[in-house]
């Protein structure tokens, strides 16, 4: 696939890509783990997750998938869209749209997808761009809530119990997910462009950033026994706020997330595309249209609350393994025999 | 090519809005809420303003849960009852005294239903209160809410609503105080009484007056736009009225973990609103008056104090402060653990301004 990104579409492309779908709940299980030291043992992970960018930014050459590896990642990618498919229409189905039919839901959302990947690869990598404002919105709305914030919800920290860290910190990966697309998407950057050293510590604060606020306010705003039994905060946040020009700023903000997702989505979709289509194939239109029927028929399967349970408590072990483990395995075994991308 | 595809998504999606299309001049948008009794046998009131009358009905109805109350309230209504307006939540004392979060579970879970809204507590059965809205034309519910918000700007009441009364029902480190009515004498009026005191989740029985009530909120630290308190002042045989506005509150919590004491030091800066006897430039009356006025606060800390934890009440969130940041000192049983501290307030109170007089 021919696809040449600029340094700035493709930290979009990546923090749109991350931030999706799990911005409004990864801080619950989070903090059911880590309890009060939640904030500090994001902050680790966050220091892991640095440190993991720098090591795929040093290695990725070797980042190369054989055809065994590319049908691994492609089927990976296709199940958990279909996953956050299902939570998509959940969240929307518990929040603003409790009337109409799941699947109504899940196939505009599919609908759209399929559009932008029906379309040059470059509508689902710009497409992002429209968000960036939205999505600062979040944060400032989410400021309405300082007053009501307890800033001794931060405290004690327990350090010493290896259990609560080892939990917190696997629980993170929620925020980090999909770190392997740093691998996809790096060739397809611009020869001349370098963004190791400063580039990549800007993105990684700006990420940084974004989700420690989230952590914050929810630590703060809910007490930790309260925190079990909410599992979108950052709406919960933004329900209970009060403004004068909209009686329910949840739903505003509900929309503005399902955008952000869809794009999440859309890039999903890309990545398929550029893993299935690395070499010329007959009929692509065929093969993405297939794709997108089966995201439009498996998320059914799984629009339930014992199902989006299981999935929420087990996902973090398929992180991973496909987002750590095996780009880890794979580097280091292309680097023995000496093979990388070309 | 694809604008036909375009077109069927966008129709699509104008469609799936008409499911969840609610519109209000289908529904009773109730604005007041009250609710008495237990579990198996509550009795729910729902005010909403009828248009042509321009005044509140009341729809009463009962039910094996809050949520079973309204539906049965549906019955007798010719439009469903929406509560997505709602202002202000009634709960009779007797019911508080049973954990109060199961009156509340159907406002959290419901994205419907707003939290952001004022609770209250009333003397005996909730139907006279709610009665009361039958001839106000605006919103019910908003008669209470502003009565509540009133109180809470004369730091009578705390500023809480319904998220936070849910986020405290589940911290076991602090507990709630919420604002308590009265009916008047003549049983026309509802009367702003003070604060009904928790334990955990459910109501002590125990009700701080409005002024014990405005002290709570200063060792709290939550003075609002006035706090005013009022004390006779007695020099040369005379008595004096003054009154002080509280303009800021310092305060510094000390724990000794080894002695279970904490010494709770507070200055508080106040502004002299009335004081007939003037002459505050002599330096002799201000420091007389400006200790009389320590001494009385003084006092009346050490009287909330002792009312809090004699009904095992930490409203004023020390638990929060020994789990922060004493957390060997915290127990499981933060009630009784509470009950058991050494509390040691003690006052500076500072005249810092005196209006335009001197």
């Amino acid at each position: 696939m021919n696809v040449s990104l600029t340094k700035a579409q493709f930290f979009l492309l990546l923090f749109i890509f991350q931030t999706g779908v799990v911005y409004i709940a990864f801080q619950t299980p989070l903090i059911i783990y880590s309890r009060n030291s939640s904030w500090l043992i994001f902050i680790v992970a966050s220091v892991i997750h640095y440190g993991l960018l720098l090591f795929f930014e040093r290695y990725h050459s070797y980042f190369y998938l054989n055809v065994f590896f590319r049908w691994v990642y492609q089927i990976y990618w296709l199940l958990l869209t279909a996953v956050f498919i299902a939570y998509m229409s959940y969240v929307l189905a518990s929040w603003v749209l409790p009337q109409t039919p799941e699947w109504i839901v899940v196939v505009i959302i599919v609908a759209l997808s399929l559009y932008a990947n029906l379309s040059r690869p470059e509508t689902a990598i710009n497409i992002g761009v429209m968000l960036i404002p939205i999505i600062f919105l979040f944060v400032i709305f989410l400021m309405l809530a300082i007053p009501d914030l307890t800033w001794s919800n931060l405290f004690p920290i327990e350090w010493k119990n290896t259990k609560q860290i080892g939990a917190g910190l696997i629980h993170s990966i929620y925020a980090y997910f999909g770190i392997e697309m740093y691998l996809i998407y790096r060739p397809f950057l611009q020869k001349d462009l370098q963004v190791k050293g400063k580039p990549l510590l800007i993105y990684q604060l700006v990420i940084f950033v974004f989700y420690f606020i989230s952590v914050l306010f929810t630590q703060m705003f809910f007490s930790v026994d309260e925190i079990s039994l909410i599992p979108e905060p950052i709406m919960y946040i933004l329900k209970s706020q009060e403004v004068t020009f909209v009686k329910r700023l949840d739903i505003f903000f509900v929309y503005i997330w399902l955008s952000w997702s869809i794009v999440t989505i859309m890039i999903f979709g890309l990545s398929f595309r550029i893993l299935h289509f690395i070499k010329q194939k007959k009929h692509p239109t065929r093969s993405i249209i297939v794709y997108h029927i089966l995201l439009a028929i498996l998320p059914l399967f799984v629009i339930h609350f014992r199902s989006i349970e299981f999935i929420k408590n087990s996902l973090h072990y398929v992180f991973i393994f496909f987002t750590f483990l095996l780009p880890i395995v794979i580097i280091g075994w292309n680097k023995w025999r000496g093979k990388s991308v070309s | 090519m694809y604008r036909k595809e375009l077109m069927i998504v966008m129709a699509v999606l104008l469609l799936a809005g008409c499911w969840d299309e609610r519109l209000y001049k289908n529904s009773s948008v109730v604005t007041l809420v009250g609710i008495e009794g237990y579990v198996g046998a509550y009795r729910g009131y729902y005010a909403y303003p009828t248009t042509a009358a321009q005044e509140t009905e009341i729809i009463e109805a009962e039910g094996i849960s809050p949520r079973e109350v309204r539906t049965k309230a549906n019955l007798k209504v010719e439009q469903t009852l929406d509560l997505s307006e709602l202002s202000t939540i009634l709960v009779s004392d007797q019911t508080a005294r049973e954990p109060i979060y199961d009156l509340l579970d159907i406002y959290f879970r419901n994205p419907q239903n707003p939290i952001s809204i004022k609770m209250a507590i009333t003397e005996g059965d909730v139907k006279p209160f709610v009665d009361l809205t039958k001839n106000i034309a605006s919103s019910a519910g908003g008669y209470y809410q502003r009565f509540i918000e009133s109180s809470e700007d004369n730091t009578y009441f705390p500023k809480i609503d319904l998220q936070a009364v849910g986020s405290m029902l589940f911290d076991q480190t602090i507990d709630i105080a919420l604002p308590y009515f009265q009916l008047s004498e003549d049983k026309k009026h509802a009367v702003a009484s003070g604060l009904a005191l928790f334990s955990g989740p459910t109501y002590t029985g125990t009700v701080l007056s409005p002024a014990q009530s405005l002290m709570m909120l200063l060792l709290m630290n939550q003075n609002s736009k006035a706090a005013r308190m009022s004390y006779l002042w007695k020099n040369d045989g005379k008595v004096n009225p003054i009154t002080v506005d509280v303009l800021k509150v310092k305060r510094k919590w000390t724990v000794n973990e080894e002695l279970r004491t904490i010494d709770m030091a507070y200055t508080i800066e106040v502004e002299v609103e009335e004081f007939a006897n003037d002459h505050l430039y002599k330096k002799e009356i201000f420091q007389d008056v400006q200790q009389m006025i320590e001494e009385k606060v003084q006092a009346e800390f050490e009287d909330v104090l002792r009312i809090l934890q004699n009904q095992k009440s930490d409203t004023l969130g020390i638990g929060r402060h020994i789990r922060a940041y004493h957390p060997k000192m915290f127990k499981g049983d933060w009630h009784a653990e509470f009950a058991s501290l050494l509390l040691k307030p003690k006052v500076q109170v500072k005249i810092i301004r005196t209006g335009v007089l001197r």
